[in-house]
């Protein structure tokens, strides 16, 4: 009868051993930070943003991975973090290839939430166009109302009483599209006389 | 990287926010398009989205992922619902946030942006068939890479580009720093600096015209090139197709009126939502 070799045994659990709680470790620092971690603060990102280019003001794809990583979301949110392009040029560059794009994706929504309405108000009084105002009071009341009108926004919503306010939908853009049509089709034939002008004199 | 672009039979044409709403012309060009290769047997059919809603990028940015979702669950169960499979955009970020979109892939959804559409057409020969007749000899055209489609869809747009060119018989000169961003996604003084600066890389490539293919671009471009008064202009690529065609007036009379009915025949289809169009209407009288 062959003995049993405990040497191969006791090297397998001391192995399991040390892999196990490396592995539980490893998982618990990026299961929630992703592909944060893996940016190694090369800052070849921020010279590829255009933004960074005109502004000193927007916090920088750098940044917002560091604090993906650190965890403190406010340092990012707090510095212009709306001003992203999302053009992906630092994912481009970057050697990893890490997409700053999904990570502000990412971030907490209701911090988000609550900080970008914040930037949307000061945001507001410098617009000249008021087309475009009514349309951001809209999306600040809908933000700002939300935790003081849940009670009402969900009696409303379970018994139809009234569709949550959206300005996106089409319904509300309705009376433009006649005179849409009219202008679409007067820039068109623009567009085209504009183009064969030369041969037009020939004929 | 999608390399194979075949045409398909049956498309469905999702207008997006943007395109819809700020470039009639796009708009009402695409329809065009669409109508004539129907006439002239490319494609056999093609369906609107009733009652269409934002893809919910729009919402995404600003953080309202709440809207995003419910806008997207309700493009996805309409389009489901005629169950065609091929969605037609006109708008780079639209193709590339739903092309990406987890759920729209899973629900079998094939997203075709307007460029990779016409370039399929042009490798056919089927572009030369559809217009009647070539842009004016010596007319160069430069390409304005859009991010959303070359970074984030990985559509191959400097080739496409070309064979486009080529079919519509125009010069294709490329412009410095053309994959550099508009500016579109940013905000305020910031989006139109960026804006200026390509606005000038393209007039001193010496282009006559600058097709773009994504409505993001478009929008922020003509105005900063009306402001910068450049030589080269900013136009869609779908209008820059259509003014190729002798009979233009015919299809403008035609279509800009059906485009209005097929806006009454949405609000008719989409039992849903009529009861809230409909408390909606006085709030939009009293504004």
């Amino acid at each position: 009868m062959k003995m049993i070799d405990y040497q191969i045994i006791t090297s397998g659990v001391a192995a399991l051993l040390i892999i196990i709680p490396f592995a539980m470790l490893m998982y618990m620092l990026l299961r929630d930070k992703g592909e944060a971690i893996l940016c190694m603060e090369c800052q070849q990102c921020r010279a590829a943003c255009p933004v960074l280019q005109n502004t000193d003001e927007y916090v920088g794809p750098k940044d917002i991975m560091v604090a993906a990583k650190s965890g403190k979301y406010s340092i990012a949110l707090e510095r212009n973090i709306q001003l992203c392009a999302t053009c992906a040029a630092c994912m481009e560059r970057c050697p990893r290839k890490l997409e700053v794009d999904a990570l502000i994706r990412e971030i907490s929504h209701d911090e988000m939430n609550r900080i970008l309405s914040r930037g949307t108000i000061e945001y507001l009084q410098k617009i000249p166009n008021p087309k475009m105002q009514r349309t951001y009071e809209a999306v600040v009341r809908r933000f700002e109302g939300k935790e003081l009108n849940v009670p009402w926004d969900w009696i409303t919503r379970t018994f139809r009483l009234r569709k949550s306010y959206n300005p996106f939908d089409d319904n509300k853009m309705k009376p433009q599209l006649k005179t849409q049509a009219v202008k679409g089709a007067e820039g068109l034939r623009k567009i085209r006389d504009s183009i064969f002008e030369g041969d037009r004199d020939e004929k | 990287m999608k390399n194979k672009i075949e045409i398909p039979e049956r498309l469905v044409f999702f207008e997006g926010c943007t395109t819809s709403r700020a470039l009639p012309e796009t708009r009402l060009a695409t329809y065009i398009i669409l109508e004539k290769a129907i006439e002239k047997g490319i494609i056999k059919e093609y369906r609107i989205i009733p009652n269409e809603r934002c893809c919910g990028y729009a919402s995404m940015v600003i953080g309202d992922f709440k809207t995003q979702k419910e806008n997207l669950i309700f493009n996805l169960n309409a389009m489901t619902r005629i169950g065609i499979p091929d969605v037609l955009f006109t708008c780079g970020a639209c193709t590339q946030f739903l092309g990406n979109d987890p759920e729209f892939k899973r629900r079998g959804f094939r997203s075709i942006n307007i460029i990779e559409f016409l370039y399929a057409l042009a490798k056919r020969s089927d572009l030369e068939k559809l217009i009647d007749r070539k842009l004016p000899k010596g007319t160069k055209i430069t390409g304005h890479y859009s991010c959303h489609l070359r970074r984030l869809s990985g559509v191959r747009i400097e080739k496409l580009y070309r064979e486009i060119a080529r079919a519509l018989g125009a010069e294709y000169v490329e412009m410095k720093d053309a994959t550099d961003c508009c500016g579109a996604g940013s905000e305020g003084e910031v989006a139109m600096k960026i804006a200026k600066k390509k606005v000038e890389n393209a007039d001193n490539s010496g282009a006559d015209f600058v097709p773009l293919v994504c409505a993001g671009c478009e929008a922020i471009l003509a105005v900063a090139s009306r402001q910068a008064g450049t030589k080269a202009k900013f136009l869609s690529l779908s209008s820059l197709v259509v003014s190729c065609f002798d009979d233009l007036d015919k299809w403008i009379e035609k279509l800009g009126g059906a485009i209005e009915k097929s806006a009454e025949k949405k609000e008719l289809r989409a039992g849903e939502s009529k009861s809230a169009s409909k408390a909606e209407k006085p709030g939009e009288n009293s504004e």
